[in-house]
């Protein structure tokens, strides 16, 4: 379980305030709003990025926000993907197992094992530069899930894509979070794509979450239109 | 300005460019051509040579082995701070190499600092070679330094952070993703570093003297030459600088090709 607590964060010229959130494990929970709301911060404060200014973050009930990035265990996806430019896709793809204690062939068949779930293979001698944006965002996906972390943090995955190759990713997506079943946090300003994935909806605005739509109410929403009027 | 009038105004200060840069140069080169061979039978300028490579490698290694840390570090330093430190790190730029030369003669003397290294690590650079490699890092290092900054600013902050949630620590980082992101900016750095080594006069004499077949290096014993009337084996040495030079420029250019990367 993700515990977020009066989360209160404090940059140069930005702040985010008084958020507090409770995900179940494996839950899938997107975040909406506008441009410059502070959607990016709040994900990547998450990760470990941003020191909080108040509050906690719990995992599993262990407190997390002073702890550094590698040992939270959280996966975080970025728009522009952020692939390592001199490295292979097989070998974005294996980063995150160098660090761990694995054999040299057991890192070698969950590459493999990753690469094949994703449909990358045939791109696995490829450097980044000669990839679509959507083998792009498949490489990015499976290198920060490979590790199975506890969190996925997905920072607007999809927003560089046309519409054909995110209808295909967002399916990998889904495929992914089924097998892994990784807690999501997803962030978007499509609604139609937080439609297609939440269990839950998180509004952001006015510097905090201002409210959070359950299971329940999104059945209820008619359309998804009808969420604009909260943003 | 009519579109065809400009661009022969371009041209021809290009070309104008080309021949200013590049004509002493050629008739150094013309000229020179035919004391090369008698330079190079010389027992002198073959110490010179050596001694010119061995320190230039040598101050170039180090140059590169502290700015790549050292530009890290200022790359992740708060910006109130990194104007400071910046402007601290540059000034050396500015110097003349004599001034430069002078003031590492206070500096790492028989005073001071010198005396602390002199005594506890028998590390003396007055009138040795060690000075020479010291003057050339002291006249290079800013130069390396701001190259691979340059280098660093272009490496995505995020990029960083993503390789840490992928289970690095800050070293780890820093030696898988930020120094292979950092190759283009490292090899112009020691481009830089080395020819300038290899050129480098002023604070060189200052610091570790002029003294023939000791610390005579190429620049060295070009002046040596001069100043003793030998004006051919003068040439032929400069000429012989302006060949290792140009090979060093050739060869770490086409090093930097990267096909990996677009």
């Amino acid at each position: 379980m993700l515990e977020i607590s009066d989360l209160s964060i404090e940059l140069e010229k930005f702040f985010l305030k008084d958020i507090n959130l409770s995900l179940e494990n494996g839950e899938y929970f997107v975040i909406i709003g506008k441009s410059g709301t502070g959607k990016t911060v709040f994900l990547e404060t998450l990760a470990g990025r941003h020191d909080i200014k108040s509050g906690s973050i719990k995992e599993n009930g262990e407190e997390i926000s002073k702890l550094p990035p590698e040992s939270r265990e959280i996966g975080f996806v970025y728009q522009n993907y952020e692939l390592f430019s001199h490295m292979k896709v097989s070998e974005n793809i294996a980063f995150p197992l160098k660090f761990q204690k694995l054999s040299k062939s057991e890192i070698n068949d969950e590459t493999q094992n990753m690469m094949e779930i994703l449909g990358v293979t045939h791109l696995k001698d490829r450097y980044p530069k000669d990839l679509s944006g959507g083998e792009k965002q498949r490489v990015a996906i499976g290198r920060s899930i490979i590790k199975s972390p506890k969190i996925l943090l997905l920072d607007e995955p999809f927003s560089a894509l046309d519409h054909v190759t995110k209808e295909s990713v967002k399916d990998i997506l889904k495929d992914i979070h089924k097998k892994f079943k990784p807690t999501v946090i997803h962030v978007t300003h499509d609604l139609k794509e937080a439609m297609y994935f939440a269990d839950r909806i998180g509004i952001i605005k006015d510097n905090t979450i201002k409210r959070v739509f359950e299971q329940e109410e999104l059945k209820k929403l008619d359309k998804e239109d009808t969420l604009y009027e909260y943003i | 300005m009519k579109n065809k009038m400009f661009s022969i105004i371009l041209w021809l200060v290009l070309v104008l460019t080309i021949i200013f840069l590049s004509g002493p140069l050629m008739a150094l080169i013309v000229q020179g051509g035919s004391y090369v061979k008698p330079a190079l039978q010389s027992e002198e300028i073959i110490f010179a040579i050596k001694l010119s490579v061995k320190t230039s490698i040598i101050s170039t290694l180090i140059c590169i082995l502290i700015s790549i840390p050292a530009s890290y570090a200022i790359y992740r330093s708060k910006p109130k701070y990194k104007g400071v430190i910046e402007n601290i790190i540059y000034t050396p730029m500015s110097l003349p190499h004599l001034v430069s030369g002078i003031a590492l003669l206070l500096f790492f003397g028989n005073r001071g600092m010198g005396k602390f290294l002199m005594e506890n690590f028998n590390l003396d650079f007055v009138f040795t070679v060690k000075g020479i490699i010291l003057a050339q890092v002291f006249v290079n290092l800013s130069f390396s330094i701001q190259i691979i900054l340059n280098a660093l600013e272009e490496v995505d902050k995020k990029t960083i952070f993503v390789s840490r949630t992928l289970g690095c620590n800050e070293f780890q980082s820093f030696i898988h993703i930020v120094v292979p992101s950092l190759k283009r900016g490292i090899m112009s750095s020691a481009v830089m570093s080395w020819s300038r080594a290899l050129g480098e006069f002023g604070a060189v004499m200052m610091l570790a003297g002029t003294t023939r077949m000791k610390t005579e290096v190429l620049p060295t014993a070009i002046y040596l030459n001069m100043a003793t009337g030998d004006l051919n084996l003068a040439i032929g040495t400069s000429t012989i600088l302006i060949a290792l030079s140009l090979i060093s420029i050739v060869v770490f250019n086409a090093l930097l090709v990267d096909r990996r990367r677009v």
